[in-house]
């Protein structure tokens, strides 16, 4: 048994590994910009000329969350280009300094070339304004962000010798500097084999090392949206999801065990197919569709005075953002959400229960004690209930991640400040210290509850055996 | 990951529903969405324009079918020439702005309209779009996505999960040199595939796609490995190494019960702005797929140990004849319960998520995009009902139909026995 649970556990080492990698890429994937979001810069490229305090801020922003590392260990990519341009705060111009590096496929040229534009902007500013380069060029810096292309460096280079003539601007060594790289890499041809691919290593100042390292010291980080920390944000909602979890669980078990019993046991056929057809429609109903419904007639006064039964979901949202619900008025907030996620409970549960105690009923104990003379009762509930119900065991590990993370839909629909609203509202922020906190206190319940399930079952029938 | 089959092998005994209420509601559900286009339109089933018959309602399915531009604005415009109507039974199509019913109006109160031949039968929503025209044309969304999700699913769930409980760690046996040549091949073309990317160029992208699909065919077929180990077993080299395929789909399904399906869809969703219906489906069997592996898996490391395996091992049939031939058939009726559940589970996942907003774009109708609806005003109970009904009636006929499907199975297996 020790070995078994040991086994599982190492074997689930490499697969966390493997989800960590899936789930940090896919949120590198996702299109949107955290430092745009947390600075409220709407786009750093939507605004030709905008604001150089703005941008120095979006710049600290983005050095800060290290968004300038790269994203990995190392990397691999065409020997024609650098292994990230991450350094490089705005993405168009990333993009471009790529495409000249594919282009031409000299790296250092290109850098070169891009140092010189950027010393070149800065003095246009403020060294070569006696000269007028600022009049006659004032959008240089623009177009010189823009240029993507070799085409459009030759551009750049011959305005430059234009707007700048050598007997105005006494050459100034920026100008020269562009001039020079712009020439090049005009002319420049790409070598051949610039597709081989080439290893870069990174060593651990990455943006996987760095959140990983986070997470194993404790360091969830902060929200990306309001700045509170991960931990105080998950304690906040923990609690509205863990009370709808358990007493949706305690009244799935407890309607859903006796029922599945008395379909299994009866002899009243018509009770029998009645309740059947219940339960099988139950199980059919979409949890969404339920909870619309109930919302639907059950919350407002539409159809008739009794039909305000209960409190509605902009109700409950504005009460839970006060905080000052008292226990009873919160508890009549949970109802509704605790009886829809129960009645899907229940009718699974009592079709499993119906099940295993058909399938044990059959056999010869059940004959056995009823020849002992046992009442029906003792037979049913002494001899058959112990062994029909240990299969369930398996269940409650497979619910334990549920209890966490919640039902994203029914905390969205009745408004519930929970965990699956959480995420909800997490991964269209494009929050990810608080998404990767939540899947991963996911992921390792998954692995306690299987792991737990197994104990149990194994405690449960001693004819288990994990070898 | 969807959980496509919760009570595999359980729901033996009794069939819990008429089959003939299935059946009807099947029936209906495949009617409604072949002939959408002519039961729920605003353009004419057939009508006269300047003296030519013209058949626009048939005109709209066919442009559909064969992709052309639809003719529906070519119609419109004509509206006023237009003689010897018939109409579709239902006058709207379900993007049709009926301005005058506009603001949910009831199926049983009022309506603003000239004759009982243009009632909405189910009420209007708030921008007066005809909700009986929604459902009609959201059954179709419904069986394409139920449909081209679970044979998505199928096909890599039930290949990946056939090899990995007939081969399990170790029995697929490869030569060192094999995989080195097969891993060799594969990584080059998936670089070539992330320089195309990386880059843009065309001819990368084949050429990565090419040499990747030659790696496979080179791995699967067995006449170039024959051909090979006789070449290598020449030269001296005959060392070969147990490919774990089993350990690798294991790992594969509790990476996906581990992360939770709405971040999977969501990050995916975002990555593919404004998904289609193709799209959508491809999604939704990425999450299903190792659902049907899981099961083909379990039917496949059951059956291979049977006698009728090993007569066939004896007789020197080929691998492929095994599985495909030999295990597979017997394979089949529990895979088409799953599938049965399948459709209900990518349905109930499409509609999940239009409903939350996430799904489709605007435009396009499906079941749970009309119920988003119903939560933004209380009044219109029909908007609630009406189309949760719809889901619902698939979703249980679905499984009813998987359990038929399932007692017929245990019936097959008794009488091989």
């Amino acid at each position: 048994m020790r070995n078994y649970l040991l086994k599982r556990v190492l074997l689930f080492l490499p697969t966390l590994f493997v989800i960590s990698l899936v789930v940090f890429f896919l949120s590198k994937i996702i299109p949107g910009d955290p430092a745009e979001r947390l600075t409220g810069i709407l786009s750093i490229e939507g605004d030709e000329h905008f604001d150089r305090g703005a941008m120095t801020n979006y710049q600290r922003t983005y050095r800060h969350l290290g968004l300038d590392r790269p994203l990995f260990y190392f990397s691999i990519h065409p020997r024609a280009r650098e292994a990230h341009f991450r350094d490089i705060e705005r993405p168009a111009i990333r993009k471009n300094i790529k495409q000249l590096m594919y282009e031409t496929g000299q790296v250092d040229l290109v850098r070169s070339y891009f140092e010189a534009g950027k010393a070149l902007s800065r003095d246009i500013q403020f060294q070569l304004y006696e000269c007028d380069a600022a009049v006659f060029w004032s959008d240089f810096e623009h177009q010189f962000n823009r240029a993507g292309s070799k085409a459009a460096v030759a551009e750049i280079t011959k305005n430059a010798l234009l707007f700048m003539p050598a007997e105005k601007c006494g050459f100034h060594p920026s100008v020269k500097d562009v001039v020079k790289y712009g020439n090049e890499i005009a002319s420049a041809e790409r070598p051949f084999g610039w597709w081989v691919p080439k290893l870069s290593w990174h060593g651990t100042q990455n943006q996987y090392h760095h959140w990983l390292a986070g997470i194993f010291s404790g360091d969830w980080g902060y929200s990306l949206r309001d700045g509170r920390s991960v931990g105080s944000k998950i304690r906040n909602s923990i609690g509205y999801t863990l009370s709808i979890s358990f007493f949706s669980l305690l009244l799935t078990f407890a309607v859903g065990i006796p029922l599945g019993m008395f379909l299994a046991t009866t002899k009243r056929k018509r009770y029998k197919e009645l309740l059947r057809t219940v339960v099988y429609a139950l199980y059919a109903v979409p949890l969404f569709w339920l909870a619309t419904l109930l919302v639907v007639f059950f919350t407002t006064e539409e159809y008739g005075k009794w039909t305000n039964l209960f409190p509605s979901p902009s109700q409950i949202m504005l009460h839970t953002m006060d905080g000052d619900a008292g226990f009873f008025q919160g508890m009549s907030y949970l109802l509704l959400p605790v009886l829809c996620l129960a009645s899907g409970g229940v009718a699974f549960v009592a079709r499993q229960m119906e099940q295993t105690a058909l399938r044990e009923s059959a056999s010869r104990y059940i004959a056995m004690s009823r020849l002992k003379g046992n009442s029906e009762v003792v037979t049913i509930w002494r001899h058959l209930f112990p062994n029909a119900v240990f299969p369930l065991i398996t269940l409650l590990g497979a619910l334990i991640p549920g209890l966490i993370s919640g039902s994203v839909v029914i905390e969205v629909i009745f408004n519930i400040p929970g965990m699956g609203r959480l995420m909800w509202d997490s991964i269209f922020g494009q929050d990810w210290n608080v998404v990767f906190a939540i899947l991963f206190i996911g992921a390792i319940l998954t692995l306690v509850g299987q792991l737990m399930a197994d104990i149990l079952y194994a405690r449960a029938n001693p004819k288990v055996r994990y070898d | 990951m969807i959980e496509v089959f919760q009570n595999r092998g359980k729901a033996r005994g009794k069939v819990k529903m008429p089959t003939y209420l299935t059946m009807a509601i099947c029936f209906i559900w495949l009617f409604t969405a072949l002939f959408a286009d002519q039961l729920a339109n605003e353009l004419p089933l057939t009508c006269k324009i300047d003296g030519q018959r013209h058949f626009p309602a048939f005109r709209e399915t066919f442009s559909k079918v064969t992709g052309q531009s639809s003719p529906r604005i070519y119609y419109l415009g004509k509206k006023e020439k237009m003689e010897s109507v018939v109409r579709a039974p239902i006058p709207y199509s379900p993007q049709t702005i009926d301005r005058a019913n506009a603001g949910y109006k009831s199926p049983l109160g009022p309506q603003n309209i000239s004759s009982q031949r243009y009632r909405h039968w189910l009420g209007t929503d708030g921008m007066g779009r005809d909700v009986l025209a929604g459902l009609i044309h959201g059954s179709r969304v419904a069986l394409i996505i139920g449909l081209l999700s679970v044979m998505a699913a199928m096909l890599v769930g039930v290949l990946f999960g056939a090899a990995a409980g007939f081969f399990g760690d170790q029995r697929w046996r490869l030569n060192i040199l094999e995989i080195a040549g097969g891993t060799m091949i594969l990584t080059v073309g998936l670089y070539l595939l992330y320089l195309q990317l990386d880059y843009g160029g065309s001819w990368l992208y084949l050429s990565g796609w090419l040499l990747a699909s030659t790696a496979l065919v080179y791995l699967w077929s067995s006449t170039v490995k024959t051909r090979m180990r006789a070449a290598l077993s020449g030269l001296g080299i005959s060392g070969t190494m147990g490919i774990p395929l089993d350990l690798i789909l294991l790992r594969l399904i509790e990476i996906f019960r581990a992360v939770p399906s709405l971040f999977i869809l969501l990050a995916l969703l975002a990555i593919i702005e404004s998904p289609g219906i193709l799209e959508m489906s491809l999604i939704i069997s990425l999450l299903m797929w190792p659902a049907f592996a899981r099961y083909t898996r379990a039917e496949f490391l059951s059956l291979r140990e049977q006698e009728f395996v090993q007569a066939a091992q004896l007789l020197r049939r080929s691998k492929n004849y095994i599985i495909f031939r030999e295990i597979m058939p017997l394979a089949i009726p529990p895979i088409a319960v799953a599938a049965a559940f399948g459709v209900s589970s990518a349905i109930l996942a499409e509609s999940t998520l239009s409903f939350l907003g996430i799904g489709f774009s605007a435009e396009q109708v499906s079941w749970g995009s009309m119920l988003n609806e119903a939560r933004l005003y209380f009044r219109a109970w029909w908007l609630a009902v009406f189309p949760g009904m719809a889901i619902f009636a698939v979703i249980l006929s679905m499984n009813s139909l998987g359990d038929y499907i399932s007692k017929q199975k245990t019936t097959g297996i008794k009488m091989l026995d």
